[in-house]
C-alpha cells in the first residue's frame, strides 16, 4: 500500500479541504460577474488588465505545481544536492521571459493577441506553422493536465484515507475546476490562483519549519551524508556527464517553460507593460522560496531516513509506488504523529499540495479551451463567428475536452501514457519561433517549420529508438543532453539558413 | 524604419551585453569549477551554485528595471512593416 494512503488523516481534514474547495466556486462567480463583456479577450485574458499581485500569483501557482512538491522532493531525496539544478532551471524560466516578453507584450497589444498562434499568424502568416504549434502546444498541454490529475488523486488519496474513492474525489475536483473556469475564465483562475499562491507559498514555509524541527539543521544532515559511503555522492560535486546534464536541464526547462501557452497568456493578460516587469522582478526570486526549499527537504530526508529507497524498492514489486509519492509523506507522517498542531500543519500542506495541482491544471485547461476555440475551431469551422459565439463555444470546449482527459488519467494504462515523458521535447521546438520570431526579420515561417519537424524527429527517434527496434536502448539523454535538446541544436542550425535569406518570407 | 537604432529603445535581448552576462553566469551556474571542502558546513560548489543563482535574480531584475524600454511608442518592430 502506498505510504500516502496510511496517514492518520481525520474526517475533520477532509472537511477543510472541502470547504476550501466549494469556496473555490464563489470566487469564480465573482469573476462571472466582474467580466466586462463576453468576448475571447475578457474571457481567456481577463480585459487584458491583470494588476500587479494577482499577475504574480498566478504566474508563480501556475508554474509551480504539485510535481514541484512531491516529484522535486523525491528526486532530491535520491540525488541530494545534485537537484540544485531545479533552483538554476526554475530562476532560468524567468530569464527566458526576459528574452522575448518586451517585445511579445508590445506586439500583444497592438494586434489584440489571444493565444500563442496568434503571434504566429500576424509575424509570420504561415497557416501552416500557426497549425503544428497549436498541436504541439496542445499535446503538450494534454499532457501536462493528465499528470496534473495523476498527481491530484495521489493527494486526495492521502486525505481522504479512503472515505471517498479516488476517481470520485478527482472528478468531483476537476468538476469544481471546470465550474469556476466555465463562469469567470481567466478572471476566476487568477483570482483563484492568487489565493493558492499563498497557500503554497505558507504551505512551502511550513514543510521547511517542520524539516529542520522534525530531522535536524542542513549542515548536520550534509555531515551525516558525507559519513556515510553510501550516500556520500549525494553530497558529492557533480561529475563531467552530471554538469552537461545540468546544463542540459538549465536550457531545456528554462526555455520551454517559458513558452508554455499558459505563460504567454498571462504575458498577453498583464494589465499594463510596468505590471508585467515588476511581476516578473520577484518571479526571478520564487525558486529560493521554494524550489531551494524542496532540495533542503529531500537532503535531509537523504541523511535522516537513508533507507526509504529501499522500503520503497520492496514496495515496487507488488504497486506503483514510487520515491516521489513517498518522501513528502513520510516526513508529513512524522511531523503528524508529533503532535496536534503538527496534525493540522500537515492539513494545510496537503491543502497546499491539492491547490498547486489545481491552479497549475486549471491554467492549463483554460489555454486548451483557448486555442481549441480560437486557433481550429473558428479558422477552420467557423471563420464569421461573433464573440459572444466563440466565448460560448470555449466554455463548452473545458468541459468537452476535460473529461476524457480525467478519465486518461485515471483509467488508462496503455503504453500511450509514455508520451508524457516528452512534453519540454516537444515543447522546446517551438522556442525559435517565439525567441528568434520576436527579433530577427529575416527568419521565415518555412525555415521555422522544417526546424520544428526536424527537432521533433531527432527528439522522438531518440527518445524511442529502442522501444521502435533501431537501437539497443532508447536515448532520453545523448552525452549528458537531453534528446530535446539535441532535436532543439539541429532546430536552430536550420534556422541559422536564414543568415543566408535576402529578406523576410512572408506567406499568405 | 529599424526602431532599435536608438540604443536606450533596444529591448534586453538586442543587447550583447546581456548575452555576454547570462553566458558567464550560466557557466558559473553549472558545477564544473574545482572546488573543494565545505562552507558553513554546506559543500562549497553547492554553495558557490546557490550564490551564483541569486546572482542570476539579480541580473535579472536588474535588466527588468534598467534596460526593459516601457514606452510602448518605441518599439518593437511592427512587422507588418518589414516588407
Amino acid at each position: 500500500m502506498s505510504l500516502i494512503k496510511t496517514l492518520p488523516f481525520g474526517p475533520g481534514a477532509l472537511w477543510v479541504v472541502g470547504i476550501y474547495v466549494l469556496s473555490l466556486l464563489g470566487i469564480g462567480y465573482l469573476g462571472y460577474i466582474k467580466r466586462k463583456e463576453e468576448s475571447p479577450s475578457d474571457f481567456y485574458l481577463a480585459g487584458r488588465e491583470m494588476g500587479f499581485l494577482v499577475l504574480l500569483l498566478t504566474l508563480y501557482a501556475t508554474q509551480y505545481s504539485g510535481n514541484t512538491l512531491f516529484g522535486f522532493s523525491g528526486a532530491a531525496y535520491r540525488n541530494g544536492l545534485g537537484f540544485l539544478v531545479c533552483l538554476h532551471f526554475m530562476t532560468a524560466i524567468v530569464v527566458a521571459y526576459l528574452l522575448y516578453a518586451p517585445a511579445l507584450f508590445k506586439l500583444s497589444r497592438k494586434h489584440k493577441f489571444v493565444t500563442p498562434a496568434d503571434f504566429i499568424a500576424e509575424r509570420f502568416k504561415h497557416r501552416t506553422l500557426q497549425l503544428i504549434v497549436t498541436l504541439i502546444m496542445l499535446f503538450v498541454l494534454c499532457n501536462f493536465v493528465i499528470a496534473q490529475m495523476k498527481a491530484l488523486g495521489t493527494a486526495f488519496e492521502g486525505i481522504s484515507q479512503g472515505r471517498i474513492p479516488m476517481s470520485i474525489g478527482v472528478i468531483g475536483l476537476a468538476i469544481v475546476m471546470l465550474a469556476y473556469e466555465t463562469l469567470g475564465g481567466m478572471r476566476s483562475v487568477a483570482w483563484t490562483d492568487a489565493i493558492q499562491g499563498v497557500i503554497l507559498l505558507i504551505g512551502f514555509a511550513l514543510i521547511l519549519a517542520l524539516a529542520l524541527v522534525e530531522l535536524g539543521s542542513l549542515p548536520e544532515a550534509v555531515a551525516i551524508l558525507a559519513n556515510n559511503p553510501e550516500t556520500v555522492h549525494k553530497i558529492t560535486r557533480p561529475d563531467p556527464p552530471g554538469c552537461r546534464y545540468w546544463l542540459s536541464f538549465i536550457l531545456l526547462v528554462g526555455f520551454g517553460g517559458a513558452i508554455y501557452p499558459q505563460a504567454i497568456q498571462r504575458i498577453y493578460a498583464a494589465g499594463s507593460i510596468r505590471v508585467l516587469k515588476k511581476s516578473l522582478s520577484v518571479m526571478a526570486f520564487m525558486p529560493l522560496a521554494t524550489t531551494l526549499v524542496v532540495v533542503t527537504i529531500g537532503t535531509l530526508m537523504a541523511a535522516y531516513h537513508p533507507n526509504l529507497g529501499r522500503q520503497v524498492v520492496s514496495l515496487e514489486a507488488s504497486s506503483n509506488v514510487n520515491l516521489s509519492e513517498t518522501v513528502l509523506p513520510q516526513l508529513c507522517l512524522q511531523v503528524m504523529q508529533s503532535s496536534i498542531l503538527g496534525y493540522w500543519l500537515v492539513v494545510v500542506i496537503f491543502a497546499a499540495v491539492i491547490t498547486a495541482i489545481m491552479s497549475t491544471a486549471d491554467s492549463a485547461i483554460l489555454s486548451i479551451s483557448s486555442m481549441v476555440t480560437h486557433d481550429v475551431y473558428k479558422p477552420y469551422l467557423k471563420p464569421n463567428a461573433s464573440e459572444r459565439h466563440l466565448t460560448l463555444i470555449g466554455r463548452l470546449a473545458v468541459w468537452i475536452l476535460i473529461l476524457p482527459l480525467v478519465w486518461i488519467a485515471l483509467e488508462y494504462k496503455g503504453n500511450l501514457i509514455r508520451l508524457i515523458e516528452i512534453k519540454f521535447e516537444m515543447l522546446i521546438q517551438c522556442v525559435p519561433t517565439f525567441f528568434l520570431g520576436c527579433y530577427w526579420r529575416r527568419l521565415g515561417g518555412r525555415t521555422l517549420l522544417i526546424g520544428i519537424v526536424v527537432g521533433c524527429l531527432i527528439s522522438l527517434g531518440l527518445t524511442f529508438s529502442g522501444s521502435l527496434g533501431l537501437t539497443q536502448q532508447n536515448y532520453k539523454t545523448l552525452w549528458g543532453f537531453h534528446s530535446g535538446i539535441i532535436g532543439l541544436a539541429a532546430n536552430l542550425l536550420i534556422c541559422s539558413t536564414a543568415f543566408f535569406q535576402r529578406r523576410a518570407q512572408t506567406f499568405t | 524604419m529599424n526602431q532599435t537604432s536608438n540604443p536606450k529603445n533596444r529591448d534586453p535581448a538586442e543587447r550583447p551585453t546581456v548575452w555576454i552576462v547570462f553566458f558567464i553566469l550560466i557557466a558559473g551556474l553549472i558545477p564544473m569549477w574545482p572546488m573543494e571542502g565545505f562552507i558553513f558546513g554546506v559543500p562549497t560548489w553547492a554553495a558557490f551554485a546557490v550564490l551564483m543563482s541569486i546572482a542570476l535574480s539579480l541580473f535579472a531584475t536588474y535588466i527588468i528595471h534598467r534596460l526593459w524600454p516601457e514606452n510602448e511608442k518605441k518599439g518593437p518592430k511592427d512587422y507588418n512593416e518589414f516588407d
